[in-house]
């Protein structure tokens, strides 16, 4: 399709070059992409031109054409794919994994300019995003920031890059509302943009076996669980903290599955979600994989099979074999292969399929065997099932800021040192992930970067000064320090689950913690205000939301410690006092979830305030009713 | 709690502005922030609705885009202000029975200096003769339109404020007989100074260098046989001669910063304000805690815009390219106005001359009810205070003496809107959208709470039994009238 609309583009880049008043005054880009080269490479060529033009307020013409001669050529795609290319690197051109590329200052007396360039079209990709990365544009989750324009100098390049890490996977779909469940297809498709101009090359799609992604039958059962967020719902109510958040809506939904109310109308969503989130991946020259967990199947079929039994902390959506259906059962295994032709077929351009959760114990080896048969089967085309355990969890699933990026850059060095080729994220929000993957980005094509020097190449470039980029530092190592205590004491602390806020209302004594916890969440929040009052226009919305989302933090806490005194006093039999510490929790509550209203961007930060105002706010206004009337 | 404070720099400063006494309005306009003369009250209104919501008893409504200034309402016509897109201003009329749109004007502002929210571009609250509108934005500087068409009659360049928190613009003109009045505290030049409102010549400006950045409006108090503007500004309330700006009297009892209004009845003046800290809280702290930012105790040029720096070098005593102790006072907080924060509310007789800190001042209490943003509502003998946490107390306007204190008004959030009146009832907009409406008497009467739909940071206006309330992107005219 891009293919098929180059020619008009090109035309109608000449037109705008050839009747613009100011044409003279800039500087004037030749951007040559090979006849041959493929949709992918002619997105990177149009990403090259939108880069060029918002870096040096030049004019860039976007052709397949060589012009014989020219100062400012660029040269996108390498020489099989592009001659232009082919004629200026000669037999010069350096020996590259389908990965590598280059950007190559060349100089042949009629033509100058540069080469950006792969041997591959996502290689090639990943060259003009490198080359955006070298003038100054930093690449977020959810934007680009650029630097202020700059002339231009397309002279000394000579870069050559491999992947130190050659699988970078980005893990989506999941279960929860605060995670990537709540997103709709299409905001998928701009982070899927925007990791593909941090490398990252493989997604893994992650199902859970009652989601909507999905259709079978086995012996007379169909499925029928289609469910997002393990079927619960987050109403927002017109007083909610928040609310502002979500417009006039009365509930917070994934708008890809809005207004669908039967088994069939989630499914047929679904389904075209789990597929639009295929095609944008595949469009970027991601790989793809569908992780889901072979032995675990909608409760429905507990009717099909027997001893069949409720996995836990799966709300009951879900079973497994239990202690009475032993490996080698035939009817679990037709089951599973069911389960696994269902996706296949429902996504034929899947790369990979992974299973997890095989570690359970006998079962393994019957997993196993299913496995190799599958493979064994399968057509040409399809999809590698991939026997993988499951692997550590993440242990801080809380709600409160993070920050992890010195403890991935201690991991990644572990892992270079053992030859580890493969690097996963799991996200549930975004939150305060930019500068943890920009590590995990640049890390994983240089081993001589180090989380501070990729902090500082982040932070000292957006906001225009090392000295602020030293403060956050600062305080994103207090938020670090805040992750890893609550991971170390309380994995759970914050957990967004319904009893997530009165778990902590027991009448026993705060523990020392939580005060150095608040600690670090405060002298953080200071980090953040200070750093963005001195850093550059670009940056100050980007440090603004981080500085709001640890003033949101430090009124959680607030929260929970009024919370806590509140048992503390109804224990004592003070009813007064407890109701008084409930008034200052719901007050710290409602300006904790107002403040994330303020800043929220993305659908996890929405779903973070419903599922706050779920499982906190109202029921924390149903114990002070509670404990109101029992005066 | 120390954290609730020390994010005071993302608070924000909304704007005020300020009434008058111009021949050519109807006694049902609100010519400017917060109505005749910032008061907040108005006083023809009957029937004004109770219960309405953003589908209920909505007369009419308009999405605006962003902004945060208040509407203003004159002979029949509403006049709101809007960002169009980042670099387009907007000024729009509008006819207030029906909503439609009569003119509107757009113009191009340029690139926008630094702002912290809440505070937006759009938070100048206009002003109107009846004649003109008055339109102040921080890089066009004022602009005076014809009500009629929207043509531009005059514009006069007014120095683009600074402010060393970067807070950003937010002050509002008023309108006093045939003068244009507008008060500019900024950290970097503050002054005042009053336009002729037919031609847009500068009558006199008077510079207020002992002040730091603050968003009151003017008021005008009648006493003593006189009309002073009076303005309330850091460490200071003061008294000017309209006629020549002249400083007549000064009353230093006031904190460091000032975003709150003053409220006149007959010829006392009301403030309410809360800032920062401790009464010896005084600037340098704040510098040295949110500019100094590789924290090595000393401040250096590069931590400042460039604007301060001819003020940091005036501070570098021993010119060793760093401001330390007192060089930080000397640079930014004037010797003679080392105000501090700390909480108060005052009522402070007008009509004085010279210092009238020992004789003027009626009562003073130190109090936790101020709000830093919301301005105290003076009428039928109180004096009404609301901050956030929907956290409201009530003063004798005669002697400061409680009616009531800190009751909640059943919604929580903050809240930088200014409470008004009419009708016997009191209307308080916060910020999540509810505009809450109680009964004016000797108790905290809720009588309802009414879903704006978005979020709100302007204040209300009230004219001829309508109800204007802008939120960040739509302005609702309610009304009984409305079917």
């Amino acid at each position: 399709m891009i293919a098929r609309y180059f020619s008009t583009l090109v035309a109608i880049f000449a037109l705008s070059l050839a009747s613009s008043p100011v044409a003279s005054a800039a500087e004037q880009v030749t951007v040559v992409v090979g006849q041959g080269a493929t949709d992918l490479e002619h997105l990177a060529a149009q990403e090259l031109v939108s880069q060029f033009k918002r870096l040096f307020d030049a004019h860039v013409v976007l052709t397949d054409f060589v012009p014989d001669k020219h100062q400012n050529l660029v040269l996108v795609g390498g020489p099989q794919k592009n001659k232009a290319t082919r004629e200026v690197v000669g037999d010069s051109w350096p020996k590259l994994s389908e990965q590598g590329f280059i950007l190559r200052s060349f100089d042949t007396g009629d033509r100058r300019g540069a080469i950006v360039a792969g041997d591959s079209p996502a290689a090639t990709y990943w060259a003009v995003c490198e080359l955006g990365h070298h003038f100054g544009i930093r690449y977020l989750l959810r934007e680009d920031i650029y630097p202020d324009t700059q002339p231009l100098k397309l002279t000394g390049l000579d870069v050559l890059m491999e992947p130190e890490v050659k699988f970078r996977a980005w893990k989506t779909l999941g279960d929860g509302v605060t995670g990537p469940e709540s997103w709709s297809a299409a905001d998928q498709k701009k982070l899927l943009g925007q990791l593909a101009k941090m490398k990252f090359n493989q997604i893994i799609l992650s199902v859970r076996p009652w989601q909507p992604f999905a259709e079978y039958e086995f012996r007379g059962v169909s499925k029928q669980s289609a469910a997002l967020w393990r079927g619960e719902q987050y109403p927002i109510p017109r007083d909610a903290p928040g609310r502002t958040a979500f417009g006039t809506a009365d509930s917070f939904v994934n708008p890809d599955f809005a207004g669908k109310q039967t088994h069939e109308e989630m499914t047929a969503a679904g389904i075209k979600h789990v597929r639009g989130i295929i095609s944008a991946a595949k469009r970027l020259g991601m790989s793809v994989a569908l992780e889901l967990s072979p032995l675990e199947f909608p409760r429905e079929f507990e009717r099909a099979i027997p001893g069949l039994v409720a996995v836990a902390g799966s709300k009951e959506l879900a079973v497994h074999p239990g202690p009475n259906l032993k490996p080698g059962d035939a009817a679990v295994r037709d089951l599973v292969e069911t389960q696994l032709r269902a996706y296949v077929e429902t996504y034929p351009n899947v790369d990979t399929l992974y299973c997890t959760n095989t570690n359970a114990g006998s079962w393994q080896k019957e997993v196993s065997s299913i496995a190799e048969q599958f493979n064994k089967q399968r057509g040409p085309d399809s999809p590698v099932l991939t026997l993988r355990r499951s692997g550590a969890s993440e242990g801080n699933l809380g709600v409160l800021s993070r920050s992890t990026t010195r403890r991935q850059s201690k991991t990644l060095d572990e892992g270079l040192a053992s030859d580890v080729d493969h690097l996963s994220v799991q996200h549930t929000m975004l939150a305060e992930l930019d500068p943890t993957i920009h590590y995990l980005s640049r890390a994983a094509w240089d081993k001589s970067v180090m989380a501070r020097s990729a902090h500082d190449d982040f932070f000292a470039t957006i906001t225009g000064s090392q000295a602020v980029a030293d403060r956050l530092w600062l305080g994103f190592g207090h938020i670090e320090s805040a992750t890893q205590l609550t991971t170390e004491k309380d994995a759970d602390f914050s957990a967004p689950s319904p009893d997530m806020l009165l778990k902590h209302y027991r009448g026993e004594p705060a523990p020392e913690w939580w005060t150095e916890l608040n600690e670090h969440y405060t002298q953080a929040m200071i980090e953040l205000y200070r750093s963005h009052g001195a850093a550059d226009a670009r940056a100050r919305p980007l440090l603004f939301y981080y500085a709001k989302r640890s003033e949101y933090v430090l009124e959680y806490l607030g929260a929970v410690k009024a919370v806590r005194a509140a048992a503390i006093a109804k224990q004592a039999g003070d009813n007064d006092a407890a109701l008084e510490q409930l008034e200052a929790a719901i007050e710290s509550l409602y300006n904790a979830i107002d403040t994330l209203g303020d800043v929220a961007q993305d659908p996890s930060d929405r779903g973070l305030i419903a599922a706050l105002n779920a499982y906190a706010y109202r029921p924390l206004l149903a114990e002070r009713e509670r404990l109101s009337e029992s005066e | 709690m120390r954290f609730r404070n020390l994010c005071r720099p993302a608070f924000l400063p909304i704007a005020f502005a300020l009434a008058a006494c111009a021949g050519s309005l109807s006694a049902e306009d609100w010519p400017q922030f917060r109505g005749p003369n910032a008061a907040g009250i108005s006083r023809e209104s009957k029937n004004l609705p109770v219960e309405f919501s953003h589908k209920e008893k909505v007369l009419w409504s308009t999405e605006l885009g962003e902004g945060i200034a208040c509407p203003i309402v004159t002979g029949g016509k509403v006049i709101a202000t809007t960002m169009i897109d980042d670099q387009t201003f907007g000024v729009i009329c509008f006819e207030a029975a029906t909503g439609k749109e009569l003119w509107r004007r757009e113009l191009d502002t340029g690139p926008t200096p630094a702002i912290m929210p809440p505070n937006t571009q759009a938070s100048s609250t206009p002003a109107t003769d009846g004649e003109r509108v008055y339109v102040y934005f921080s890089t066009l500087g004022m602009l005076a339109l014809d009500l009629g068409n929207g043509e531009t009659i005059w514009t006069h360049e007014i120095p683009e404020p600074f402010y060393l928190l970067n807070w950003g613009a937010a002050h509002s003109p008023i309108v006093y007989q045939d003068l244009v009045i507008f008060n500019q505290d900024d950290d970097l030049t503050p002054f005042m100074i009053a336009l002729d409102k037919r031609t847009g010549e500068v009558r006199w400006k008077t510079p207020r260098a002992e002040m730091l950045a603050g968003y009151a409006v003017p008021v005008i108090c009648q006493a003593n046989g006189r009309e002073d503007i009076v303005v309330a500004g850091s460490g200071k309330l003061k008294g000017y001669d309209p006629a020549t700006g002249k400083q007549l009297w000064t009353c230093n009892t006031l904190l460091r910063t000032i975003m709150t209004s003053p409220a006149v009845v007959d010829d006392l003046i009301y403030v309410s304000v809360q800032s920062y800290g401790d009464t010896d809280r005084v600037l340098k702290y704040a510098l040295l805690e949110w500019k100094d930012t590789n924290q090595d105790g000393k401040l250096s040029k590069d931590e400042f815009d460039k604007p301060f720096w001819e003020k940091f070098d005036k501070g570098d005593v021993n010119k060793d390219g760093f401001l330390v102790e007192s060089e930080i006072d000397a640079a930014f907080q004037a010797p003679t106005n080392m105000a501090g924060g700390g909480n108060t509310i005052q009522a402070i007789r007008g009509g004085g001359t010279g210092d009238v800190t020992k004789t003027h001042v009626v009562w003073n209490i130190d109090n936790t009810s101020p709000s830093n943003i919301a301005s105290p509502l003076v009428d039928d003998g109180r004096v009404f205070v609301v901050k956030k946490g929907g956290i409201s107390a009530s003063f004798d306007a005669k002697t400061g003496d409680e009616v009531w204190s800190k009751k909640r008004i059943s919604n929580l959030g903050n809240y930088y809107a200014s409470p008004v009146a009419g009708d016997g009832k009191m209307y308080v907009m916060g910020e999540n959208g509810f505009l809450v409406v109680l009964r004016q008497g000797p108790k905290p009467e809720v009588l309802a709470k009414n879903d704006m739909g978005d979020s709100c940071v302007a204040t209300p206006a009230i004219a001829d039994g309508r109800i204007f309330v802008r939120t960040l992107k739509t302005l609702y005219c309610f009304s009984e009238e409305a079917k």
